[in-house]
This record gives C-alpha cells, structure tokens and sequence, in this order.
C-alpha cells in the first residue's frame, strides 16, 4: 500500500494526538483518584474504646494483608485491603466471610485518608438476608471471654462431657456446646447446664447455619421481645448512663468504666456512646410501629419458624426481629432471663454491661412474608440501582444527565407523534375544504368565460365573493386560468381580478415578510398586467434571493412595454442562468420586439453580459457578430465560451476565419464548439482546415465533429469523406459511416 | 497481569463511550442542519414555475443512462416511461449490457430498432460495443439502444456515456421509476450558480415496495406491507431526509445515489468514467469528480434535491438485503480506500476536513465498534463486571435516541411531502421505529461486519445477483 | 362529430369541454395517452382530436404517430402544448400533426381551428 508522506504524517498526527488524549484522561483519572483518595476496604472488627495492637488483629483474624486502624465514632475500627471498585471490594469482603474469618466484615469507603461512614446503608442492601437452606439451631452458651481459654480446660472445670466449640465473635472468645436444631431439646440441655456450678451465664443462643445471630442496626432497632411483653420502656433516662438492661436480668450496675477483673492489656473501654439516646428513642419507636402479627402459614417461613415452638410464635412479629449481640462482661449474665414462657427462639441478646454495639448489621435475619419479600427487594433493587450508581461516583452524574435525557426524549416523542397526527388531520381537512371551494369556482368561472347565458350571474357570484380565505383560492384559480388561456378570456379575467379589487391583494403580498408570499403577489400582478404595481416590484430586483428577483425582472418585462429590458442595467446582482431562462421564457411569450443586444455587452454586470451573448445567439442577431468576436479572447472563460458557441450558430461568415484562427488554442471543448459551429457555417474555404484536422492525431470525438462539418460542405465534401472510408484506416471508416448514417 | 487488563478496560470504556458521544452529537448536528436547510428549499421551490424549462432552448441537454441487464420482465414499460418524461431536450440511452436473456429483442420489436452506424467513441474505455440501435420511428428518435459485451454496471454506464451527444447524462437503475418531472427538478441546480459549476446532482430514493405501479408509472404510493422493506423505508427517510440534506448544504456530500443522479458530461469524461472494478461506482465517482475539481482549482458544487424523483424496489427477503449491504459496504472501504490522500487534507476543503472523516469514521466504522462494544459487553458481564443498573440505562438511553430520531424523521415527512396519506401507514411506521433498533439493525450491523470480513479477508469483489420481482404489469 | 381532448391538466381540460361543448360539440376528456389511445382504438366516431405532448404514460407524439401511422385514420390532429421549440414542432407535423397551438392559448381561436380541420377533412 502506497501512502504518501503527507498522509502518513497527517494519521500520524491524529494518532498522536488521540493517544495523548487517552493518556491524558488516564491520568486524570488516577490523579482524581489520588486527590480525592477514594478506595474501598473491608473492615473486620472494631472495638470499642479499646485499641488492640494491629499485629494481634492480624493473628487473630489469620490475615495476610496489611490492617488499617481508624478511630470513628468513638470505636477504633480495623480495616484491610485496599480495592479502587466498591465490587472489588465487596468480592474480598464475600471471600473473607465465606472462608469463616470473620462474618461481620463489610466495605467501608475511605477518601482523602477518612474514613467515610455512608456504608452503612448501602450495606444493609447488600447483606444476604435470609438464606432460606440453611437451618435455624440453637447452641447453649456457657461461657464467654475476652481472652481464649483453653477447651479441655474448661471441659474439665465445668465437668461437661459435651463437646464444647469455640468462636470468637466480637472480640469474645465464646464456647457453646450442642447443636439442636429443636428448641426444646436446647432448652433441655441448657436447663441442666444451668445447675452446673460454675457455670453462671449460660444461655441459648440461635444459630443461623453457622452464624450466630447478633448485631443490630442502630436504625432499625432490635427489641428483645422481652420488652414488649414485659411493656415496659427499654430504659430510663438514668439507666442509659449505664447500660441497657432488662428487668428480669439481675440489674447488674455497671460503672461508666468498669474494668474487668482478668483484664489484659487490651482493654475495653466503656465510653457512653453518642447514640445511645438515639438507640434508645429508636428502640421505643420502633414498638410503637411493629405490633406483632399474625405469620402467614405459608411462607417459607415457616419452615425456619417450624423450629420455634408453636406457643411462640404468636409473639414473634412480622417485621424484622433484630438480635442483638450484646458484649458481655464476665460476671453480666443471668440465665434466669430466660423464662420458658417468655423465650423467644431469636432472642440471644444478654445484658449488656455497655452499649449496644453498634458495629454489627451483617447478620440480620429477616422473617417476612413473600410479599413484603417482594416489596423489599423491589425497593431494595430501585435503592441499590441509585446506590450503585452513586457508588461510581465519577461516573454518576453523567448517569443523571441520561436519565435526564431519555425523559427528554420520550417527552420530544409524545410531542412529535402529536404533531405529526395534527399536522396530518388539518392537512387533510384543509385540502377538502380547499377542493370544495375550488371545485365550485372552477364552474362559475367556466360558466362566466364561456357561457355567454350564465355570464352575469356567474360574474356576480364571484364578484361577491368574500373572506380571504375565499378570496385567496378565487385568486389561485384565476392564476392557474392565466396560465394557459390567452386573449379575449385573459381579458376577461382581468376585467374581474380588478373589479374585485384583487389587485391589491396582490400588492400587499409585496411588501409580505416571507419572500414567498412576496414572489406570490408579484406573480400575480404581472399576469394581470397591474401597470401600477412597478414602482414595488422594481424594488424587488435586488434582493438577495434569486426566485424573488426572478420573478421581479420577469414582472417588470411584461409590465414595461416601450423598454421591457431596462432593469437589466439595474442589475446588481448575479444574473444567474436560472433567472436568463425565466426572462427568455418572457420574451417569447410576449409580442415585444426584440431589442438589439448589443446595447448589454458593455455593461460592468459580467452575468449580463452572458445573457446578452447568449440572446444574440438564439435571436440570430447577425450584425453583431463582430462583436461577439471580440469576446473569443475574453479574460472571462465563461464568457469566451458563449461566444464561441454564439458565433458558431450566427452564420456570420467572417467569424469561421477568426475561430480557425484560435483552435489551436484552446481545449479539446472548445474545439468541439468551433466545428460544430463550422457544421452550422458552411464554407468551402474551410475545407482543408478540416481536412488537416481529420488526418491529425485528434481524439476520434474531434475528428467526428470535423467530419461531420465536412459532410455539410456539400457534395464536395462528401466525396472527400468518402475517399476516407476507403483507406485502411478503421476509426476513420466508422466515423465517415456514422456521418452518412441519416438516421443518427 | 491485572492491572495491564484494567489500563485495557479503562481505554476501552474511555474510547467507546467518547465514539458513541461523536457518532450521536453528529447525528443531531446533521438532523438540524437537514431541518432548516429542508425548510427553505421547499419554500424556495415550491414557488418555482418547473414550467419554464419546458420551454426554453437554454437549458441544459440531458442523457438518461439506463443500463440493463437480463430486464425482460419490465424493460419495455420502464423504457416507454422514460421516454415520456416532460423534459424536451433529451435522449435515452439505453445499454444492454450483455443480457443472456430476450430483453434487447423486446426493446427491439417494441421500438422498432433498426442497427445504424454508429461512431461511439472510446473516451472511456469499455468492454466490446456490439451494436447500436436507433428507431425508424420518428416519435422514439429520443431513444438510443447500446448493445455491448458485459461489463457490470460501471462499464455499461461508461459506454452511454461514450454513445452520448449532451452535456450532462443522468444514471438511472432501469427497474426504477422515475417521475415525469424528474429531469425538471433536476436540472434546476444546475443553473442556479453562475460563479460555480455545479458538477453533479442528486435526488431521493423512495421505496416502491407494495406501491402501485402500472406501465412504468407511479399510481399510487402505499407504505411497504413486508417488514423489511418497511425497515428500509424508515432508514432511507432518516438518511436522505436527515442526512444528506444537510451534506448538501454544506456542500460536503460524497454520495449521490446510483438509483438516480445527473452529472456534467465532460467532467466525468476527464476523471476517466466510473471505475469498473468497484461495486461503490455511485460514491466514487463522485468523490473522484471532486478531487479533480479542487485539484485543478475550479470552483465547484455537488447539489441535492430532497423531491422524492425516484422510486425504487428494496429488497424483500433477508438474503438480497444481506447482499446488498455487504455490496455497499464493500463499495464504501473501496472508495474510502481508492481516495485516501483526501483524508483530513485541508487541499480538498470540506470534503477532507469533514466528509470523508465522518465516512470514515461513522458509515464505515460505527458497526464495527458497535459489534466490539458488544462483545467487549459480553466479556465483562462474563467476568462479572458489569454494572447492571449502568448498563440499562446506558442501553435505556440509546435505545431512546434511535426511537426519537426515527421519529422526528417520520415527522419531517409528514410536514415536508407527505407521501404516505393514510393513518395506518403513519402509525405503522411509528411503530417501526420503536422494533427497528431491536430486530432489523442488528442484521445490518452484521451485514456490514460481513462485509468488512469479505473485503479484508475474502478480497472479495463484483456483484451479486439481486432478484427481480417484476413491478405490476398492466 | 365527437372531439378526443387530451391533456393531463383537469382545469385546461374542464375549460376547453366547456368551451366546445357550448359550440354544439360533443367532447371526450381523456388525462393521459394510453386511455386516448383506447378511446381512438375503439370508436370510429371522432372527429378531432386535440392533444398536449407532456402526457403519462405515452406522450403526444406517440399519439400521433399511432393514429397516423400506425391506425391510419384520417383524422385531424391539433397538438396544443407548452413547448413551443422550433424542433418539436417541426417533428410533431414531420409525425402528422395538423396544426400546433402553443399555451397561453385563446379559446376563442382553438375553436375557430378546429372547425377548420373538422371541415376540412
């Protein structure tokens, strides 16, 4: 493939610049990415005013990244990877969860080295609710601890023969034993264990599949049913100092700091969180706005629901039963909480010595109808679509503009249907109306042009024609008569175009805005022969557009007889051939002598000029063909091509010497016109120029024309030509034979 | 690895998401320019007494250029019609172009045409002339039957070009139906300027698919019954109505359509006659007519009528179309290809700054960006990438533009020549609009893939064969 | 005597019948060449007829050449059109026209010539 150096540099150019310009936005967007430093990462714990050493995090957690620790909101937060995608982030997170590190990881957002707080929300949408295969199971508690303890150990001292399983979960290290899928049996289990000396905070626990049931969302708070039943107020104002507590738990003051006895270094530190207020009054609120409801027998709820024994689950609500996992203090637990008629299956939640945490909306199980179901996930689908658009947040304003802009287009859409339908309905209505009353004018007009018995009447319907919408179609038709009819009925029509003050109808369209209208009315007047009307369309003569000024000069032709042609002095404008062809349509139509147009071929407007060399031509004005003459060495091409072509057909003897003259001269078209001319001229004296021509190396077209103006030499010059066709010479042969072809 | 394949991702999504705001911005310059440029030319001539060309010794001599091959169903009638047109000072010419089937001997006995002598010419070189034709009937002395060696169309309408005596020549389709005042509107533009020569002109392609058609003329215009001419009516009314409008008023138009088109004799004769060895003739033509013009600094212009001149019967069944549009497609790398020294060269003004990169850009390569964007799509969704809610609006979004552009060109017809006059065919073709993106474009885009495929791949070139279904007989 | 009016343009053509028909004769429209040609084709009785040359379907000049040439009817043919070159004239008489007229025409002396061409054959 050869490609020019011009090309090749000007691809390389725009290569170029494309690749910088990708580049550019490249690194625009790291640079927006490190301006506003947002990425994404996974907490996995947080503590609450206790700060943990991030090494420990990493041996407790099994991890192998890099920890990050953030003090928000009172709790020191831990976080690891470090993802530029939300999903990215979100994947590590589903990873770290299902390999069982830790099940209450969520995404958090850090930018500009802060860590932002709005995951909470978006969050909530993307936590599996429940997973309707896994099983509801219950576990007896016996012990939690901050720090580990050793299981054989704690076999031995509880003197339990059950094999006893460890977690650690929120920063406790707990040991459950059991595993019953019946809460009964639980029950059973956790009653002996109860006895057991040493065991002073045992409880059942509810285990979703393997995750064990806690945390609360501060929105939407947890009620331990317990309240409800119990009706009272979660809290009084002076027990949110301390800690949320239920009644039938032995109150167990706890100062604002308490320390644990087997206290190591890391500590937890009890501050008053801020929300506490706020959970609280949520807590009440929430009350108020869930009753408990009937559960539809046939939701697939039932089947988690079949676990909880009968008698309960007229107290179970419909809405989401919130668990809270509750920290635990060594010495807070009191199994008499737990009432047999008062347990409810999902109720784990155990005073707590300090406030709620906060931190844990990652296992929430919601118990709902297939309809609420569906509610929620439509809604929960319409929240994450903005979520998720919010989410790219580069790219989410853009997002909003399509929105907008697909709104736009529907709208554009019903507006342009509308219109098309309307337009249609008027259009066609508009054109029954119009044929009606065209039909009806049609006869009356015919009946007052030829029917001299129907005459006066007709004459007087149309003269009393009113409206101008009426009027405006009269008009019309008369327009269409004058087209073609001519003498005693034009005369007639004109006699009732101004007794009907027609006329100056026409004169107004003049001075119209639209140049149409314009082109209308002077239409109008010059078929009629409105003498009066020069003064306004002479006005029209140099306006810019070329229809008006057709139609003006063609008006001012007919309207001025004694010197029809003057306006084309007043030219200004390009005397394009669109308008020479409209005025020569004029000069035929009309009686008027022809002038003598050489008068034009000195003026400045060269189009004129042109008009004027072509009007000698078709008017075979002989006499000034030594004047086109001049014009063969014209400066002006188009002009010097006219004229060729208007001497040729003009007959004017001397110009044939003069065209032989310049042949050589010009281009191979012009050639063609200057034989074809000779074709028109014949003179004898041409003969051996054309005779020179037809032996020359001239292209087969030339020489076709040269022969054809030899053949119109005469009988002379057919005899010669006929001496052509019989040398050897092929081309030569064909041509001499097309030109006695009578038929072509 | 990772990072390699999202610096990748990154510039893909940067590169199509800027392509798809070109090509649509484009779009909506091109349609308003359209708009206001079709409004003032139908003021302009709807005020235009065609009339006068009628009579007048100096307008321009026109020759109609129809070659034919294997016509023998419809050749006589289309002939009969062309020879009525209302032009006075014309011919036709008429080339067979080596048809294996009777179409010469009906043209013959219907017209009866007797051999003459007949000196063509070689300026354009073609394939071997057999033989021409003439009438011994003086009422079709209009009528001239080139009789030659097949050549494809190209060649056919390089030899009436040679046979022709006039100063501008109109190619045709022969199976398409021209209206009577065709040569009329036409010719106008061509006497419009006196500072440029006007070089070449073009019409509007209609569909005549489930029209009326009898002895060669249009009866009565209906609206496409099969679903794919309907598609093709929606797209050729955006494209002509939509588009070419405004090229023409930016004199930037590279593409006047085979189905009908007047040229300046001589011109066409210096640039050497349509290439034969391409299937785009129509646009390279044009383009080459161009280059000439601005290399040899004659000020010039390539006009365009948005009169609906020509009738024309668009393929019904998926195979002709799928043939038709790899032809073009074909047809257009070629001609991009052949006059590639025009691209972004500030030397052929407008046409390099601005048509042929938006050929080049948008006609050609928009189905083949299309086609990578969507498997680009599949392969994030595959990965698991794919934001969805971006996505469908994304999709929501374009589909929306498609719909409304569709329509707005539905609207335009309405307003400007309201062909289709029953209400049906209105709410048809609004519906069209709405299935159009989803069924009939995918085909086209995968058409056009092809058709790419075949040209780099298959070097394919040449025609296929396109099945005639014979307009209504009489 | 019935007279063949042809012309693609209604309101010429309700005008010229109009006009005729109030002279005593009895006119057939016809708006394109191919039902003129039916009409000539199937009845004897028509006197004149006065044709346009810009017609659908087959233009005037095929008209006359089929009535004079082909049919071979002996009957007066007025062409009456828009074109008023010198060359289509001269082919319209070289094909057998009887008469030209040229629009804008007068009604008043398309009638006197028609009576004249009726009369004279």
């Amino acid at each position: 493939m050869i490609l020019s150096r011009s090309f090749k540099l000007r691809i390389g150019l725009i290569l170029a610049f494309l690749f910088l310009f990708l580049t550019y936005q490249y690194s625009g967007l790291k640079s927006y990415l490190v301006a506003n430093n947002i990425s994404y990462r996974v907490q996995i714990t947080a503590i609450l005013k206790n700060r943990v050493p991030v090494d420990q995090i990493i041996k407790k957690f099994n991890l192998n990244d890099s920890v990050r620790e953030d003090f928000h909101k009172g709790w020191f937060k831990y976080s690891i990877g470090n993802f530029p995608d939300y999903y990215e982030a979100k994947k590590f997170r589903d990873k770290l969860i299902s390999e069982n590190k830790t099940y209450g990881a969520f995404v958090v957002m850090v930018k500009d080295d802060i860590r932002m707080d709005d995951m909470d929300t978006i969050q909530k949408e993307t936590v599996p609710t429940f997973q309707l295969n896994q099983k509801v199971s219950y576990r007896v508690q016996i012990r939690a601890s901050a720090t580990q303890i050793s299981i054989n150990e704690l076999k031995t001292q509880l003197n339990i023969a059950e094999d006893i399983i460890e977690e650690f979960d929120n920063n406790y290290y707990k040991y459950t034993v059991g595993n019953f899928e019946n809460y009964d049996d639980a029950k059973n289990v956790f009653a002996r264990i109860k006895t057991i000396d040493k065991i002073t905070d045992a409880f059942i626990v509810t285990y979703f599949g393997n995750k064990r049931i806690g945390g609360y969302i501060p929105e939407k708070r947890v009620f331990n049913k317990q309240h409800e039943i119990q009706n009272k107020p979660l809290t009084s104002k002076k027990e949110t100092s301390q800690v949320v507590v239920h009644k039938e738990y032995k109150a167990v003051k706890i100062k604002t700091n308490p320390q644990p006895k087997k206290v190591e270094p890391k500590k937890v530190e009890i501050k008053k969180p801020k929300e506490e207020p706020k959970i609280i009054e949520q807590k009440a609120e929430i009350k108020k706005v869930e009753p408990p409801v009937k559960i539809d027998e046939n939701t697939p709820n039932n089947i988690i629901l079949d676990h909880i024994s009968p008698d309960k689950l007229k107290n179970i609500s419909k809405r989401a039963i919130q668990i809270s996992e509750v920290k635990e203090t060594t010495n807070s637990i009191n199994s008499d909480n737990y009432s047999e008629k008062e347990n409810t299956s999902s109720n784990a939640s155990v005073a707590e010595p300090e406030v709620q945490n906060v931190q844990y909306p990652s296992n929430r199980i919601n118990y709902e109808t297939v309809k609420d179901t569906v509610k929620r996930v439509k809604k929960s689908f319409f929240v994450r679509f903005k979520d998720n658009i919010r989410i790219n947040s580069d790219k989410s304003f853009f997002i909003w503009v399509l929105v907008v802009l697909i709104i736009y287009f529907f709208i554009n859409l019903l507006v342009v249907i509308t219109i098309v339908f309307v337009s249609r309905v008027r259009k066609i209505s508009k054109e029954k109306k119009i044929k009606k009353v065209e039909e009806e004018f049609q006869i009356l007009l015919a009946e007052f042009l030829f029917d001299p018995s129907a005459e006066k009447a007709a004459y007087n319907k149309l003269r009393n024609t009113s409206g101008s919408f009426k009027r405006n179609i009269l008009l019309d038709e008369l327009m269409k008569l004058c087209v073609d009819l001519a003498g005693e009925v034009l005369e007639k029509l004109k006699v009732l175009y101004f007794n009907m003050e027609l006329d100056k109808d026409s004169v107004d369209k003049l001075s119209n805005r639209k140049w149409f209208i314009k082109v209308k009315g002077c239409r109008e007047l010059t078929r009629m022969k409105a003498y009066s009307a020069k003064p306004e369309i002479e006005k029209l003569l140099n306006s810019k557009n070329e229809i008006l000024r057709a139609e003006a000069q063609m008006a001012l032709i007919e309207l001025n007889e004694d010197n029809p042609y003057y306006f084309l002095e007043k030219l200004t404008q390009e005397f394009l051939p669109w308008e020479q062809l409209n005025v020569h349509v004029m000069m035929q139509r009309n009686s008027y002598e022809i002038p003598d147009f050489s008068k034009w071929l000195m003026v400045e407007n060269e189009t004129v000029v042109l008009f004027a060399i072509e009007m000698i031509r078709v008017y075979r004005q002989i006499m000034n063909a030594p004047k086109i003459i001049k014009f063969f060495k014209h400066q002006n091409k188009n002009l010097r091509e006219a004229a060729i072509i208007a001497a040729g057909e003009l007959g004017y003897v001397e110009v044939v010497p003069e065209m032989m003259k310049i042949y050589n001269e010009v281009e191979d078209e012009y050639k063609v016109m200057i034989l074809r001319s000779m074709q028109r001229l014949a003179d004898d004296g041409n003969k051996d120029f054309l005779r020179g021509i037809i032996e020359s190396n001239a292209p087969q077209y030339i020489k076709l024309e040269a022969a054809k103006a030899m053949f119109a030499l005469g009988v002379k010059g057919q005899i010669e030509l006929k001496r052509y066709s019989q040398t050897n010479d092929a081309e030569l042969n064909t041509i001499v034979k097309h030109v006695f072809d009578e038929r072509i | 690895m990772g990072s390699v394949f999202s610096i990748f991702q990154f510039f893909i999504e940067r590169i199509i998401f800027g392509y798809s705001v070109f090509i649509l911005s484009a779009y909506v310059i091109l349609a308003i320019i359209s708009a206001f440029s079709l409004l003032r030319y139908l003021q302009k001539n709807s005020y235009v007494d065609y009339n006068v060309i009628l009579s007048s010794p100096l307008v321009p001599s026109v020759s109609i250029i129809a070659p034919a091959y294997n016509e023998s169903k419809t050749i006589v009638e289309n002939v009969r019609a062309l020879l009525s047109l209302y032009y006075h000072n014309y011919e036709v010419v008429l080339v067979n172009d080596g048809s294996t089937d009777n179409s010469l001997e009906l043209v013959i006995n219907a017209y009866d045409l007797e051999l003459v002598d007949f000196a063509i010419g070689n300026r354009i070189y073609t394939q071997s002339i057999r033989g021409i034709y003439k009438s011994r009937n003086r009422s079709f002395d209009k009528l001239v039957v080139v009789d030659k060696a097949n050549g494809g169309k190209a060649d056919s309408l390089n030899a009436g070009i040679n046979a022709s005596t006039k100063e501008y020549f109109v190619a045709i389709d022969v199976d398409s139906i021209i209206q009577s005042d065709a040569l009329l509107k036409l010719a106008k533009p061509f006497m419009e300027y006196s500072d440029k020569k006007v070089i070449a002109t073009g019409g509007v392609i209609r569909i005549a698919n489930s029209c009326v058609i009898e002895d060669g003329q249009l009866i009565e215009v209906n609206l496409p019954k099969k679903f794919l001419p309907l598609m093709q009516v929606l797209e050729y009314t955006r494209a002509f109505l939509m588009g070419r409008m405004a090229w023409s008023t930016l004199d930037g138009l590279l593409i006047i359509s085979g189905a009908l088109g007047m040229f300046n004799r001589e011109i066409a004769i210096k640039c050497g006659g349509y290439f034969a060895e391409t299937v785009g003739e129509d646009m390279e033509l044009v383009v080459r007519m161009r280059i000439y013009m601005c290399d040899n600094n004659l000020p010039y212009r390539v006009s365009y009528i948005p009169d609906p001149l020509c009738w024309t019967e668009a393929p019904e069944s998926f195979r002709v179309l799928s043939r038709q549009r790899n032809r073009w497609t074909r047809g257009n790398i070629d001609t991009l290809f052949l006059h590639r020294k025009v691209f972004f060269n500030p030397k052929y003004g407008l046409m390099g700054l601005l048509s042929y990169p938006f050929w080049f850009f948008i006609e050609w390569l928009a189905p083949l960006v299309e086609f990578f964007g969507l498997l680009y799509f599949i392969f994030s969704a595959l990965l698991g990438q794919v934001n969805w809610s971006f996505f469908l609006i994304v999709y929501g979004f374009v589909y929306a533009f498609a719909i409304t552009f569709s329509t707005y060109s539905i609207l335009f017809e309405e307003l400007t020549y309201h062909r289709y006059r029953k209400k049906r065919e209105i709410l048809l073709m609004l519906l069209a609009a709405w299935i159009e993106p989803i069924i009939y474009h995918p085909f086209i885009v995968y058409y056009s893939l092809k058709g790419n495929f075949d040209f780099f791949v298959n070097r394919k070139t040449g025609w296929g064969q396109m099945e005639r279904k014979g307009f209504g007989k009489r | 005597m019935k007279i063949l009016v042809c012309d693609d343009e209604v309101l010429m053509l309700k005008a010229i019948e109009f006009k005729l028909k109030r002279d005593g004769y009895d006119v057939i429209v016809a708006t394109n060449g191919r039902d003129a040609s039916d009409i000539i084709k199937s009845d004897p009785d028509i006197g004149l007829v006065i044709t346009d040359l810009l017609m659908p379907f087959f233009n005037g000049l095929e008209l006359i050449n089929l009535i004079k040439n082909e049919l071979k009817r002996k009957l007066p043919i007025m062409v009456l059109s828009k074109i008023g070159l010198e060359e289509t004239v001269l082919k319209a008489f070289e094909l057998g026209a009887d008469d030209y007229m040229v629009k804008p025409f007068s009604v008043n002396e398309l009638t006197i010539r028609a009576k004249k061409l009726m009369m004279s054959k």
